[in-house]
């Protein structure tokens, strides 16, 4: 019996182009392209990467959010996430809920944040509505919002506000497992440090496990205990927080993490600054998908593709100069 | 050091249905040449108004008052029209955060570009439009700009937008560049390079930078100084490595602390600011940050705190006053 609480194997999803009228397909941009990757009972995994990497789509697939081309997820080592429908589906996703980056436009604006949260309650958890009118309460309260604003719609809230609201309607289910797409991203730093602290209390009192993709590098630093490093597609580079941080091994992480800026009491590291850009994912490059960047090239990266493996213990890395 | 910029006393006031809206609320900096100030802050602090301001870009609702705003040797606070839009791109010029946006889709590279050119110097001939053209995108680091001249913004990447609004901006060779959010739209690698093209270009052209950022991680690569923003007040401006160091401030304090990776260890308490930014409409009595101040006692919510200069850094804090020997204005 492991400890994991989501296993990805093997996990590819494409897009398919198509052209404008006829709808042929022309070519797939492949955004995730076989990642596999455990998430452990009560930790927190951050994926980092930059824009395009596929990291969103990979937390997107997890709640069902898009329809993957193959590998399997599961969830407690039960059944594959990606085979359940209807009724399976449904009671699954009690389990795994999602807040998105922009709480502008992930809360409908016609409702009221008491009823979001009455509705999520009354047609999902089955309860009556004078039981949801409690729950609606305690659950704002739970995200330090206070209950008298349950009667007010989304556009009465700060920024900060907003985004307790999404998490308070993400924990009405009671789920045991959150995706944090760029959560907290949005917000100015001192609402961005009150947003971190919830999700960090809410992990110690109710054991919740996180997927917490973000692009602020130091945010993740504070927030997991294990990060994975995607670029194009593919996991290059995964390992504990401190591990990942303090012996960066793929070119790639040491690139990203050379690029952190550096604030006072730190010392100072060596800027690596890459040339170039991100290949687009509907077009990888043959071999190494980093190659075209990466400042330790040599013929042999043009060739083959490497595969992670674990350079010591628990900490993973794919690249062939390792 | 020399100064380019010499602002005294700023406001800026909007009016609205629902009254004035003191956006910037007197506020005084100088910006040396060659040198680069980070104005920072959350956003509705006022800063992205106080370089609308120097730009003279703001709406028929904005009323801009200062005693003095001397750019460049100009006072600027009774400019006409004509002669605010002679000094923009001439003095200084501005890069935005959304490189899509600031950016005419429907026109190619060439024009946007070539129209700086041929704005500043009528009669200048094509073939000298498209070399100088070629020259400045070549400076900014697009590769291959003669072909890059030809396509539209939507082809192009974020980073390689952004370098070709740098160099829209940088055609005119203006004295003070204003960079407000540069590189916020952009991923860390590609921010990497954009900071450090701005930093290269800034010594080659030995022009001044308005650094304006919520991220102080940026400005820790790229300012020398710094001047923190709170409800259209600057509260506090001093050297950089001061300002992280040893902040005076109650608010530069907690910012901060708020911020993961600097002063807080891996999954410790982050530093929070507890209630919420003021309402521009209503600005509370005494000093505006006291209702969400830790250290608040009761003179400051009674009175306004002066700015004091400590050793080259300029603070508004009653708790610094007191520090200083009780003197109070």
């Amino acid at each position: 019996m492991t400890n994991h609480l989501i296993s990805i194997r093997d996990l590819q999803v494409h897009f398919p182009i198509k052209t404008m009228i006829l709808q042929r397909t022309i070519g797939v941009v492949r955004a995730v392209d076989g990642v596999s990757l455990d998430i452990e009972k009560g930790k927190t995994l951050g994926l980092v990467g930059e824009s395009g990497c596929g990291k969103t789509t990979i937390g997107r697939a997890i709640v069902r959010l898009n329809d993957p081309n193959g590998g399997e997820i599961r969830y407690e080592d039960g059944e594959d996430i990606l085979s359940l429908s209807g009724e399976k589906l449904r009671d699954m996703r009690k389990n795994i809920q999602i807040i998105f980056q922009d709480p502008y436009s992930s809360l409908n604006p016609r409702h009221t944040v008491g009823g979001m949260l009455q509705e999520v309650l009354t047609v999902q958890m089955h309860m009556d509505k004078k039981q949801a009118a409690e729950r609606a309460d305690e659950l704002l309260r739970q995200v330090g919002l206070s209950p008298i604003y349950a009667l007010r719609y989304p556009h009465e809230f700060s920024g900060g506000q907003r985004q307790r609201v999404a998490i308070a309607r993400a924990l009405a289910l009671e789920p045991r497992f959150l995706v944090c797409d760029e959560a907290v991203s949005a917000l100015d730093v001192s609402i961005q440090s009150q947003i971190i602290n919830l999700l960090m209390d809410l992990k110690d009192q109710y054991q919740m496990t996180y997927l917490f993709i973000s692009h602020a590098l130091n945010v993740v630093e504070h927030i997991s205990d294990v990060v994975a490093v995607m670029y194009l597609g593919k996991i290059v580079e995964m390992a504990p927080t401190e591990e990942v941080f303090q012996h960066p091994a793929h070119p790639y992480t040491r690139a990203l993490l050379s690029a952190i800026p550096i604030l006072s009491g730190r010392k100072k590291r060596e800027r690596i600054i890459l040339h170039g850009e991100v290949p687009s994912a509907a077009n990888v490059p043959p071999g190494c998908r980093f190659h075209t960047r990466c400042p330790h090239m040599d013929e042999s990266c043009r060739e083959s593709c490497p595969e992670l493996k674990e350079i010591s213990p628990g900490h993973w890395a794919a690249c062939s100069k390792i | 050091m020399e100064k380019l910029i010499e602002v005294k006393n700023l406001r800026t006031y909007f009016n609205t249905p629902e009254g004035v809206v003191r956006s910037v609320d007197g506020i005084s900096f100088e910006i040396g040449v060659g040198e680069t100030l980070a104005l920072v802050g959350e956003s509705g602090c006022g800063k992205t108004v106080t370089s609308l301001s120097l730009l003279r870009l703001l709406p028929e609702t904005a009323e801009v008052s200062a005693d003095s705003l001397d750019i460049a040797g100009i006072e600027s606070i009774d400019l006409t029209k004509e002669q605010a839009r002679a000094m923009r791109g001439k003095v200084i010029s501005m890069i935005f955060q959304e490189p899509m946006t600031s950016l005419n889709p429907v026109f190619k590279i060439e024009r946007q570009l070539g129209e700086v050119f041929r704005l500043h110097e009528p009669g200048i001939s094509k073939q000298e439009v498209f070399k100088r053209s070629v020259d400045i995108l070549q400076r900014v680091g697009v590769p291959n700009p003669a072909e890059r001249l030809k396509v539209y913004p939507h082809q192009l990447s974020g980073g390689l937008r952004q370098r070709v609004m740098i160099a829209i901006s940088l055609a005119s060779s203006p004295k003070l560049l204003i960079a407000d959010e540069p590189t916020t739209a952009l991923d860390v690698t590609i921010q990497a390079q954009i900071l450090d093209l701005l930093k290269r270009l800034q010594e080659e052209m030995h022009m001044s930078i308005l650094l304006i950022t919520h991220d102080f991680g940026v400005v820790s690569q790229i300012a020398s100084r710094v001047a923190v923003m709170y409800a259209g007040r600057i509260v506090e401006q001093g050297m950089l490595e001061d300002i992280f160091e040893n902040p005076l401030h109650p608010y530069t304090e907690l910012l901060i602390a708020s911020i993961p990776g600097i002063k807080v260890t891996r999954g410790g308490r982050l530093q929070t600011i507890s209630g919420t930014v003021p309402n521009p409409l209503h600005f509370p009595e005494g000093c505006r940050f006291a209702p969400r101040c830790p250290y608040a006692r009761d003179i400051c919510s009674r009175q306004e705190p002066q700015e004091i200069d400590i050793g080259g850094r300029r603070v508004s804090c009653h708790l610094r006053t007191e520090d200083k020997g009780g003197e109070q204005a």
